[in-house]
């Protein structure tokens, strides 16, 4: 159980709190948010767990959060810390379940009329060609354990060699769609059994995709850079690595509580559990870890293909004429080895990003050649009546490189089936120019608008904190989900 | 409530608060908690039997890791339990039966993809002889 201590805190910069040093902290937190984000945030436990992290062995630098953190298990939902590549810890619950759950975002040559007639035949050709919801698979693809290990292993390029997508999409994705070190022989068997028949698959729950179209730039250079332009059709996909993650990670989290008590690493909270990166068991975790994530690269990708596979098979476009093309994937569930700047040295960290993205900016050599100028593409989604958002990183040093991942929940499921009573969510959404098709009714009362913040609060504090700056805006038009 | 389960609102993810004359009793109760969001126990028969023994660090480890177990059995081995007894409870070690069948989609829908059982602010206390322990999943 997380310490009852209640958190002091000051705000040092418009959108930049402090949390001192206090009890057994080994350095200060950082919550990236406004005044009045910060009154929501307070609300819950999360700034215990921002203190709690800053507990950890190795931590260098500040224990962050980001202007949409809330409470996860562990580390809260929104944090980011870096830990010293040899003297740190790496924790899973500092990833989550969903090992790189993430978000990609294509863009196409087409306009928002050129479609608007066929909304209905594009959301039910995505919901056909895309299993969604829970136990949904497509038949013609479940893996044996040696395409399971060259999937794992390989990651995103894999898919491209059994023809999902084409070559150029492995530029526009964080690490190319492969984490180096992936090991098959560090996933248990039950974690392959759990997801074997889940890749390409949505699952449920807030992962979706999504048609829709850019109806505001705000920086034209970079939106240009990006190859967004207003009115213009894109398509998000949010999943992760369906259940084979969450297997690595519950299975991982009760090996950690052991490894823990055995380096003597005191725990404020079981589920920060962690380990010695360099230890046997810390070094495991990495190598399943790093298979997870790729998988869901595969996932993302295999996804995206059956994507331009509805545009091609719907609108009766050939690939050049509808032009859908990856603008990027980025990861918001991760741990990796990057190098940063801390105190004017070079070091090399594990960062965890938990519901945060990667927020490189102009210049950094893993940006995309194409986007270097400008800086890395963050993808910032938003709830399905509203928008989403892209930003571009500006490469920040006090949160590592990093920014915000979404919007958050502010109503329950329960509350928000209450709110919506007798409503039809499907018919509210149809009104305001939105098609949108799940597997359960549930589904679309739980994820209907107001159940979730309101992205732009949280993109504002980004841009005003100087994490990341305003790009684009997107607004939905079909969406399936789970 | 001296034995039940009540399921908890949580913002982002889902939980159960249960109730038990007993910790064997407790642990049958968050069994019956965890079925009540993952299906309709209704529907499910219990035709075939199968032992389930888990080892953890202590009762609440305990806990997490046999809820973990049922989890695994309805989601990856599509085995959908409806009740369970648990024949033995020591601080480290469990031995139960589940029953239960094959998941039938004619028959079976899973309503919830719980991602996992969490250790989040779990403690089993006792009170004036009843056991009350909150389990939080990730969804």
């Amino acid at each position: 159980m997380a310490k009852e201590v209640s958190i002091s805190y000051e705000r040092v910069a418009p959108c930049v709190y402090r949390i001192p040093k206090s009890g057994a902290m080994r350095t200060e937190g950082r919550v990236y948010a406004t005044p009045a984000l910060m009154e929501s945030i307070q609300a819950d436990k999360s700034l215990d767990q921002v203190a709690n992290v800053a507990c950890l062995p190795g931590i260098v630098g500040t224990s962050n959060a980001m202007p949409d953190i809330h409470w996860g298990y562990g580390f809260p939902i929104g944090g980011v810390a870096g830990f010293d590549a040899e003297e740190g810890v790496i924790s899973p619950g500092g990833v989550g379940y969903d090992i790189n759950c993430g978000v990609r975002l294509l863009a196409s040559d087409l306009r928002r009329e050129d479609i608007a007639e066929k909304l209905d035949d594009l959301t039910s050709g995505l919901f056909r060609n895309i299993p969604t919801g829970v136990g949904s698979r497509r038949k013609d693809l479940k893996l044996g354990p040696s395409e399971c290990r060259k999937a794992v292993e390989d990651g995103a390029r894999w898919a491209v060699s059994q023809g999902f997508g084409v070559r150029e999409d492995l530029d526009y994705i964080e690490e190319n769609g492969t984490i180096e070190g992936a090991d098959f022989d560090a996933v248990s068997e039950r974690a392959f059994e759990r997801g074997r028949s889940q890749l390409g698959t949505l699952g449920s729950g807030n992962h979706f995709v999504e048609i829709g179209y850019a109806d505001e730039i705000y920086d034209e250079a970079v939106a240009r850079a990006f190859g967004l332009a207003i009115g213009q059709v894109t398509a998000i996909i949010h999943t992760g690595s369906r259940g084979f993650g969450y297997q690595i990670c519950d299975e991982t989290i009760h090996l950690m509580i052991k490894a823990a008590q055995k380096y003597g690493i005191s725990l404020p909270d079981r589920q920060l559990c962690c380990a010695p990166i360099g230890s046997p068991e810390g070094r495991r975790y990495f190598a399943a870890m790093a298979s997870a994530a790729n998988f869901a690269f595969v996932n993302r990708q295999i996804i995206a293909h059956w994507v331009r596979e509805t545009f091609e098979g719907v609108l009766g476009l050939a690939p050049r004429e509808h032009g859908l093309r990856l603008i990027y994937d980025v990861c918001h569930n991760i741990a990796k080895f990057e190098e940063h700047l801390i105190d004017g040295r070079r070091r090399k960290l594990c960062v965890h990003r938990k519901g945060a993205t990667r927020a490189f900016g102009p210049g950094h050599p893993s940006v995309p050649e194409a986007h270097r100028a400008v800086g890395q593409p963050v993808l910032v989604p938003g709830d399905m009546g509203r928008y989403s958002y892209v930003l571009v990183g500006c490469g920040a040093e006090d949160t590592l490189g990093s920014a915000c991942h979404g919007a958050g929940r502010v109503l329950s499921r329960t509350q928000a089936v209450k709110r919506a009573g007798r409503r039809s969510i499907v018919r509210e959404l149809r009104d305001k120019g939105i098609v949108i098709q799940a597997s359960s009714r549930e589904t679309v009362t739980e994820e209907m608008p107001e159940a979730y913040k309101d992205v732009s609060d949280v993109v504002d504090a980004v841009h005003g904190a100087g994490l990341a700056k305003k790009v684009a805006r997107l607004r939905p038009l079909a969406v399936i989900k789970g | 409530m001296e034995s039940g389960f009540r399921p908890i609102d949580h913002t982002a993810d889902a939980g159960i608060e249960a109730f038990g004359r007993s910790p064997e009793e407790l642990f049958e109760q968050h069994f019956r908690g965890l079925i009540s969001l993952l299906a309709d126990p209704r529907a499910i028969r219990p035709l075939e039997e199968r032992a389930v023994e888990v080892d953890g660090a202590d009762r609440e480890d305990l806990l997490v890791r046999w809820l973990g177990e049922v989890l695994y059995l309805v989601l990856a081995e599509s085995w959908l339990p409806c009740e369970a007894r648990v024949l033995d409870l020591g601080e480290e070690r469990i031995r139960s039966v589940l029953r239960g069948e094959p998941f039938d989609p004619a028959r079976h829908s899973v309503k919830l993809e719980v991602k996992a059982v969490t250790h989040h602010g779990l403690r089993i206390v006792e009170d004036g002889g009843v056991w009350r322990a909150c389990v939080i999943f990730d969804l």
